[in-house]
């Protein structure tokens, strides 16, 4: 507070600051558990988040998300070839289909004509 | 025995209400001189004071500081939204006070004149003498009879041919325009929490 050189006294003051001590604590003693109210901001804060949670699901219960006149997919597609012989994957026979296994006769590898020529490059005998 | 800050005070009277009276007598003398120099009124300042103290004493489970220097700056927002407010409607709050049934005391002639010494608003009407030529004329005038005249806002209206309300709306827009010479008069200790 402003200082005061000549150390002045306010009895006024400390009066009233007995006083508004004196009936602050009675006030407390009758309302030992009297706390604020939410605030306006605070009570705007929670009603938002209540609308976040809430809005979803009252979507969703008045079936917003469920329309029968919406179609997600072509039901023709999985019906276009229903009712036909074809069938996924090679044919047993005929062109295309799998013929038998041979197995190759093992030979010597083919020469290189390369290697001698390399070799000499390196200095090799 | 060990003597507890301010802030354990505040801490405990979340469950012990009795404990609030350390916190108020620690600060109620630096508030009431803080509040009447920034309303150059010192029945504003009184009512302001009460007012801040409680909501401070309703709102005291929500303090989570642990130091001296975190309960004045906890108080001091709390006053400073009140005086924002006496600023904008030109009277003060009493929700808090009338929710715990507290009335302020009345205050005398001579007790008036006691918190305006305490608060030095003599300094300040000087002060604000040099400032008011920021002011528009309007402003100035009403700043002029109520402050420095130190007019009843009753006869400030009637001089400025205006309503009381509109009188006391004028000063107080007329004190939030010099808030900042307002604020580089005030005490070192009243100012550091806020900073």
């Amino acid at each position: 507070m402003t200082e005061h050189p000549n150390e002045e006294r306010f009895p006024a003051v400390d009066q009233l600051r007995e006083r508004l001590r004196s009936d602050l604590l009675s006030a407390a003693r009758a309302n030992p558990a009297a706390r604020t109210r939410f605030t306006r901001r605070q009570r705007l804060a929670g009603l938002a988040v209540v609308a976040l949670m809430a809005a979803p699901a009252g979507l969703a219960v008045a079936g917003v998300f469920s329309s029968a006149e919406i179609e997600y997919e072509c039901p023709a597609a999985e019906k276009l070839h229903e009712g036909s012989k074809l069938e996924l994957g090679a044919p047993v026979e005929g062109p295309g289909a799998a013929g038998p296994v041979v197995e190759e006769e093992l030979t010597a590898p083919p020469e290189n004509p390369c290697d001698e020529e390399g070799s000499a490059r390196r200095g090799a005998p | 025995m060990t003597s507890m800050s301010t802030a354990d005070h505040l801490r405990r009277s979340a469950r012990d209400p009795e404990a609030f009276a350390g916190f108020f007598d620690a600060y109620f003398d630096d508030l009431l001189g803080y509040l009447t120099r920034r309303t150059c009124d010192a029945e504003a300042g009184l009512d302001l004071t009460a007012e801040s103290f409680a909501q401070a004493y309703l709102s005291r489970h929500r303090f989570r500081g642990s130091t001296d220097r975190e309960a004045a700056a906890w108080l001091y927002r709390i006053a400073k939204r009140q005086l924002a407010r006496y600023f904008k409607r030109g009277r003060a709050e009493r929700e808090a006070c009338k929710r715990l049934g507290l009335e302020r005391p009345q205050l005398d002639e001579e007790s008036e004149r006691q918190i305006e010494r305490f608060a030095a608003l003599d300094d300040l009407r000087a002060t604000l003498r040099v400032e008011l030529s920021e002011l528009s004329p309007a402003h100035r005038e009403a700043l002029l009879l109520r402050v420095v005249e130190e007019l009843p806002y009753r006869e400030v209206g009637r001089r400025l041919a205006i309503s009381e309300p509109a009188a006391r709306a004028r000063v107080s827009r007329a004190l939030r325009a010099l808030a900042g010479a307002l604020d580089r008069n005030q005490n070192q200790l009243v100012e550091e929490p806020l900073t």
